[in-house]
């Protein structure tokens, strides 16, 4: 026979003699009749009092922390849900314009490199622009001078032509001008023509 | 390394000269370098151009002239030329102008000279270190921008035979 927690109760305090009248014959009668009962009884009396209600209670007793820990489980995992979604729709979020912007940045890569490399390869198999088909007074900047041995800035079948410049810290521009009948009719011009090299005064110019 | 290479590496080893030399045509006289140094002035007043300065009033439309309106022709100079040897030209700046001709190549009307020049400066380090230029004879050319008396110096450079 098991005994319920408010016979335990009652037996525990039929033992102390806390019992009124009543209860005291009812419970006097349960320990005749259950064997249960009074063993109940005498292990109440043989072990210390405070370890004993202790362990005769421990499954009410242990019940509640585990639901509380249950409940404050199961809030805090509802809160980490909550928190968790906006933050993973965010880092989706980026992490997919991250991709986006690693893809188009990829792209003008790639077509830069394909741009240049056309543009380096068309550079290297035509021949330097005669000065005299350019533009009359246009004028070729220069922030740092070539190096020994650099194709000439400028070439013309027939006219000057500009194979190298160095003026150090002083900024250059090379202007190019139709010379002498041809500059009579400098719209028309495709004769030869001069240069006129410009060197700021100024160091440090360029 | 290439042949060009080669020649640009024995010029930096101060072989520029020896080699440059023999390029020269054997028998052909080497012409001389005529030096105008002009001076150019924005005025409010009228224009002037030196009626010498034929070359610089057909480009008076043109950058960089079309800035100045006044155009004095200061110095002329006629200076013989030898291969690999450099003649110089005091300016009225101060500066120091050297022309050397380095190569000349083709014949008769084709004939053409590349030359360098450098303009020094006294206790600083030079205006222009390096300007090597291939023309041929009464083709001009101009280097401008050094700046004097309220306006700039054009030099004038000319091959002539």
């Amino acid at each position: 026979m098991r005994l319920s927690r408010e016979t335990k109760i009652e037996l525990m305090a039929w033992a102390d003699g806390e019992l009124p009248d009543e209860a005291r014959e009812r419970v006097t009668q349960l320990l005749e009749s259950s064997e249960d009962a009074r063993q109940f009884v005498e292990r109440f009396r043989a072990l210390d009092v405070g370890a004993w209600a202790s362990q005769a209670l421990q499954p009410r007793l242990s019940a509640v922390p585990s639901i509380t820990d249950a409940v404050m489980a199961r809030i805090e995992a509802r809160e980490r849900t909550i928190s968790t979604i906006p933050s993973r729709r965010l880092r989706e979020e980026r992490q997919r314009m991250r991709s986006l912007v690693i893809s188009v940045t990829t792209g003008l890569a790639v077509a830069a490199s394909l741009a240049l490399y056309f543009r380096w390869d068309s550079l290297r198999n035509v021949p330097p622009i005669p000065i005299a088909l350019l533009a009359s007074s246009s004028a070729v900047t220069s922030d740092s001078s070539p190096g020994p041995g650099a194709s000439p800035l400028a070439v013309a079948p027939r006219g000057v032509e500009v194979n190298d410049i160095d003026a150090l810290s002083h900024a250059i521009s090379v202007f190019e001008i139709p010379m002498g009948a041809a500059a009579a009719n400098a719209a028309k011009s495709t004769g030869p023509s001069s240069v006129v090299i410009w060197i700021d005064e100024d160091r440090n110019a360029r | 390394m290439t042949r060009r290479g080669c020649l640009a590496a024995m010029i930096a080893m101060g072989l520029g000269p020896a080699v440059s030399a023999p390029l020269a045509v054997a028998g052909t006289p080497a012409p001389s370098i005529e030096i105008g140094v002009i001076h150019a002035q924005h005025t409010d007043g009228s224009a002037f151009i030196d009626p010498r300065l034929r070359e610089i009033g057909q480009h008076l439309r043109d950058e960089p002239f079309v800035r100045y309106n006044v155009y004095r022709l200061l110095d002329h100079t006629r200076l013989p030329l030898e291969h690999g040897k450099p003649v110089a030209l005091g300016l009225i700046n101060g500066r120091t102008l050297k022309v050397t001709l380095v190569e000349s190549k083709g014949s008769g009307v084709d004939r053409r000279y590349k030359m360098r020049a450098e303009i020094a400066e006294p206790h600083q380090e030079a205006f222009l270190k390096l300007l090597e230029v291939t023309a041929g004879v009464d083709e001009p050319f101009f280097v401008g921008g050094q700046s004097y008396d309220a306006g700039t110096l054009f030099l004038e450079l000319v091959l002539r035979p």
